[in-house]
């Protein structure tokens, strides 16, 4: 129940985090248009591009508060590699061909 | 308006397709050795694979017998659907019987896209995507470009996210029973009847390939539920819903990009994420191993597999339910 908890506080910062990113992708929206058409153009453009960034800001926080979460319970230990770990493909099935 | 009647024909008639199909595929699939080994059970088994292709030919059947059931407005849409489907499960196929490349596949899924843009170009020319908190935002450059990369994020995010028994399967029925549902409230009569063949077509699938499963839907599957996905959130205008309730689908293939830090087939991946001992999955302590969705399930500890699908089939329904909520405020 706790590791669940975990799980879906996670993915509730994830939310958070895009809300926050949509909240300033609405004051980048607001911007009013420029007179002229090269300079619209030139708007559209930078606001294109921040939207880009600001997703890229929301998948890495993702990332960040993961790998901490991660991190956290299961620290780096090369030494624990075994053998039975090769068959243990994240994938359910691999084909026989 | 939903015309009824016809929708329910054309779940029915995928409902039965699919059921059909799927009684008589194993036996198929074991004479043509369509097998792949399920690695999380103690004794291998041997499953048959690309069960998916039975879904996918229910979904086109009952999605034909629409195109001449329901009104005029809706064939253009449901047309864009069957296409798109179609070439995102050929080349899920292709995929399965020759593996395609971690660059080429993602850049041959643009092509089931244009089914896809051709009718939101032709029919939305001056279309405004919703988004929560922003509200209608005209897109008029990126919105295509979007749309383009709808099916190959989705499919790509689906194939990742189908790592055990019915993880992809139950998930896809979660997600796609809230975008219906949400392009039924919105009257999006051609996103609900695409929503809900696909649906009928779904179920017999995941009774079969849910644990302990008795088929694999493959990347067959894997890809026409992405694409499934992406088409119903596109034809329903609710794009952004859709992001939200395949949140954990997204986080996983970020998680597992990130990583690597570049796209990588399976087979590639030298490091595995989770390793199988005494009949218990465990998180890899590698730290050269992909930061997966079920390797982050299994960081406090060892867990069954079942236990490790009823969460992550939890987390796709959390987001199912917060993507419904945010539906209800700002899009009704």
């Amino acid at each position: 129940m706790s590791r669940l908890l975990s799980l879906v506080s996670l993915l509730v910062f994830s939310w958070a985090v895009l809300f926050g990113v949509l909240g300033a992708a609405l004051l980048i929206a607001r911007i009013p248009p420029p007179p002229t058409h090269t300079q619209r153009v030139i708007l559209g453009v930078a606001k294109t591009l921040s939207g880009l960034l600001l997703g890229i800001v929301w998948l890495y926080a993702w990332w960040w508060a993961a790998k901490r979460y991660f991190l956290k319970h299961v620290p780096p230990q090369r030494a624990l590699l075994n053998a039975s770990q090769s068959e243990g493909v994240d994938s359910q099935s691999f084909s026989e061909s | 308006m939903l015309n009824w009647l016809s929708t329910v024909i054309a779940a029915l008639t995928a409902l039965v397709v699919a059921s059909v199909l799927l009684a008589r595929y194993p036996e198929l699939a074991r004479r043509r050795g369509w097998l792949g080994v399920d690695v999380h059970k103690p004794n291998h088994p041997q499953i048959p694979e690309r069960a998916g292709l039975c879904s996918f030919i229910a979904a086109v059947s009952g999605l034909s017998l629409a195109l001449f059931l329901v009104p005029q407005s809706d064939r253009f849409a449901l047309l864009a659907a069957c296409l798109t489907i179609t070439i995102a499960a050929a080349i899920g196929f292709i995929d399965d019987a020759r593996r395609l490349g971690p660059i080429s596949k993602p850049a041959i899924l643009v092509i089931a896209s244009i089914p896809l843009l051709a009718f939101v170009s032709l029919t939305r020319p001056h279309y405004r995507l919703i988004l929560p908190v922003i509200g209608r935002v005209r897109l008029t450059y990126t919105y295509p470009l979007l749309v383009l990369a709808s099916v190959p994020v989705a499919s790509n995010a689906a194939n990742m996210f189908d790592v055990l028994n019915g993880t992809l399967a139950g998930s896809s029925i979660l997600i796609l029973t809230t975008l219906t549902t949400c392009s039924w409230l919105l009257g999006e009569s051609s996103a609900t009847i695409c929503g809900l063949v696909l649906l009928a077509s779904l179920v017999p699938l995941y009774m079969l390939n849910r644990f302990p499963s008795r088929v694999f839907i493959g990347n067959v599957g894997a890809m026409f539920l992405g694409a499934s996905i992406a088409t119903v959130a596109v034809l329903g205008r609710i794009e952004a819903i859709a992001v939200l309730a395949c949140s954990p689908m997204i986080l996983n293939g970020f998680y597992t990009l990130s990583s690597l830090r570049r796209l990588r087939e399976r087979h590639q991946i030298l490091s595995r994420p989770i390793f199988v001992k005494d009949g218990l999955l465990y998180a890899s302590p590698n730290p050269s191993a992909p930061l997966t969705i079920v390797r982050l399930v299994l960081a406090e500890g060892p867990l069954k597999e079942n236990q490790v699908i009823r969460i992550l089939h939890t987390l796709v329904l959390v987001s199912c339910i917060f993507a419904s909520i945010i539906f209800l405020i700002w899009w009704l």
